[in-house]
């Protein structure tokens, strides 16, 4: 494997006031794989993720993207780059049609379209045509008219990553896309995202170990905001310190 | 040849009760009053409605639309359409100042922002009374003609011509902020209104979307408060006061945020039920307090809420007279929000 990093984070820090989420966090994220982050419960993950995508300020540390330094590039311009993310607490616009969802975050990309207060939201078709694929892609084209608020839990988790994917990024940072889905809904999410690693970079957040280890080529492990472990699944599942680190949560 | 949606609808309506307004008002400068409270409640709306923004600063663009005017006809000896520009880009400067620092806070502390600003600048209008008049205001305000390149359209001496000039700009503000809305600006404020986070998420400056929201609301706000002074004749520093913001406040909730015409049926309403009420007794406000909270508890959609509703309802009534529905989906609630979304 040629070392070909999308995503590189050097000592990254981050603390909420005097609580300190993340100690020195060194990840390398390769292009082109599925790259899962797990760990128990306040581990950091999100916090991670929050750190990647501008959301919150590290509090020491870098965040390099395709050999930039976007540590403090802020979250929305990070969608002109080519990274975009999903929300382990579903957000979306609620009481848009599902359609309009897309069409948003499709038109997202261009913000100097996107400020165009004279023309028509129809005059400007290349948000509306992705709108269109992605209903299609997401199985959403027979409830593409209905209020987002009114789709069913699985469905609203299918649209939050598919408002992600509207932006076309080359890195998609998914935050446990799973997170409450019943059992029925989740062989569609694990598709979608084995999919989405066929033509994009994705760092997944997951708590469901049967997906991370089915899908991602590498994982890491988080342990009380440190990454504990790397590597393949096969070995990180023998790894004796990832299990007393889980064990520790059940306790 | 294909209607664009803008001119469909609820320009329709607007049309049709701007032309039966003096005819059915018991004066026609109560019919003027409307229009251009009206034309200040579509100001708030743009930013209430569409962008989830409780601005109480409106009073300073109607103020401060009412002293540009005034001084521009009075010490610039300017035309009526200059003075009108002038007020308009006024109270889009000044939007971009109070706005721009506003919303650099969310929620409760931005509306703390927009109070503050708007006692300063009654403060400021009330000091600086050698522009202003002070506590006098502005005496004397005239009307001069509308003269466009020169040519003499009219003389707007009379009520009705007034009215006919405020209706025209009435409409003209009504479609143009329709166009607005349906345009992918006016989809990204709806898209931060619901969801502030997602927005910035998916790559939007949600402070570039919420200044320029501003700036449209104060210009469109100083231009009624333009012509409220040429209405007046006068421009008192309660134009600038806090209560002025806060009646424009009442008209857009009253009305029905989210919805052009409700700013129409807003102001129709407070204004013509105000003319009456203060007429049989003076402590008349206190009932538009008690309105409000029912609006506030129980109509969340305003008087146009309800007239959607009805309708909704009515429509309803006669579907299920001509076919029984065909799925189990929600029909009626549904075709209602449709309707809603078509009617933004
Ligand atoms: N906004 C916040 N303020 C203070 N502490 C927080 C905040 N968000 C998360 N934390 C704390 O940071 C730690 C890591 O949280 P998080 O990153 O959400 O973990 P994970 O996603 O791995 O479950 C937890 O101990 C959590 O309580
Ligand atoms: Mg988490």
């Amino acid at each position: 494997m040629s070392d070909n990093f999308i995503l590189e984070t050097s000592d990254l820090g981050m603390a909420y006031g005097r609580f300190v989420a993340l100690f020195g966090v060194d990840l390398k994220v390769q292009e082109g794989t599925i790259h899962a982050v797990i760990g128990p419960n306040g581990a950091g993950k999100t916090t991670l993720f929050h750190c990647l995508t501008g959301n919150r300020l590290p509090t020491s540390g870098r965040v390099m993207f395709r050999d930039a330094d976007i540590t403090r590039m802020p979250s929305h311009r990070r969608i002109g780059i080519g990274m975009s993310r999903s929300f382990q607490i579903t957000s979306l616009f609620q009481n848009l049609s599902v359609r309009e969802n897309l069409r948003l975050a499709a038109q997202g990309r261009h913000m100097v379209k996107a400020m165009n207060f004279w023309g028509s939201v129809e005059g400007y078709p290349e948000p509306l045509e992705i709108s269109e694929e992605l209903l299609d892609r997401l199985g959403l084209m027979d409830r593409a008219d209905v209020i987002a608020g009114e789709l069913s839990h699985g469905q609203q988790r299918i649209l939050e990553v598919g408002m992600a994917m509207a932006a076309k990024p080359k890195m998609l940072l998914l935050d446990e896309p799973t997170s409450g889905m019943g059992i029925d809904d989740i062989p569609a999410m694990t598709r979608l995202i084995k999919e989405l690693g066929h033509d994009h970079t994705v760092l997944l957040i997951e708590h469901n170990m049967d997906i991370v280890m089915s899908i991602s080529s590498i994982i890491s492990v988080m342990h009380q905001g440190r990454i504990l472990v790397e590597g393949a699944p096969e070995m990180v599942q023998k790894d004796e310190r990832v299990r007393t680190a889980y064990l520790g949560e059940a306790i | 040849m294909k209607i664009p949606r803008f001119l469909k609808g609820t320009t329709i309506a607007s049309l049709v009760a701007v032309l039966i307004l003096p005819f059915v008002l018991p004066s026609t400068s109560l019919a003027i009053e409307v229009l251009i409270f009206s034309i200040a409640a579509l100001g708030c709306n743009l930013l209430l409605g569409y962008t989830g923004l409780l601005s109480f600063g409106q009073g300073i663009f109607f103020g401060m639309g009412s002293y540009a005017t005034s001084l521009c006809l009075q010490r610039l000896d300017a035309g009526l359409v200059t003075s009108l520009l002038l007020a308009f880009v006024v109270g889009g400067l000044v939007a971009a100042v109070v706005g721009g620092l506003s919303i650099r806070r969310r929620g409760i502390y931005f509306v703390m922002l927009t109070l503050a600003f708007a006692q300063m600048f009654y403060f400021m209008a009330y000091t600086a009374s050698g522009l202003t008049g002070g506590d006098n205001g502005l005496l004397d305000v005239p009307r001069p003609p509308l003269r466009v390149f020169g040519f003499e359209i009219s003389t707007l001496g009379a009520s009705l011509s007034y009215y006919v000039f405020v209706a025209v700009l009435f409409l003209a503000i009504f479609v143009a902020l329709r166009r607005i809305i349906h345009s992918p600006f006016g989809s990204t404020l709806l898209a931060i209104r619901d969801n502030e986070e997602r927005a910035t998420a998916i790559g939007y400056n949600t402070r570039y979307f919420k200044i320029v929201a501003f700036m449209i609301s104060g210009s469109i706000t100083a231009v009624a408060g333009g012509l409220y002074a040429m209405f007046l004749n006068f421009a008192p520093l309660s134009n600038i006061e806090h209560l002025m913001g806060e009646q424009i406040l009442f008209m857009t909730i009253i009305g029905g945020t989210g919805s052009l015409f409700g700013s129409f049926l807003g102001a129709g309403f407070l204004i013509v039920v105000g003319d009456v009420l203060s007429a049989i007794w003076p402590r008349w406000l206190m009932l538009l307090g008690f309105l409000l909270i029912a609006i506030v508890l129980f109509m969340r959609g305003g008087l146009w809420g309800c007239i959607e509703s009805l309708m909704g309802r009515f429509r309803g009534h006669q579907n299920t007279k001509k076919d029984p529905p065909l799925s189990e989906s929600p029909t009626g609630s549904l075709s209602t929000k449709e309707e809603a979304k078509n009617e933004r």
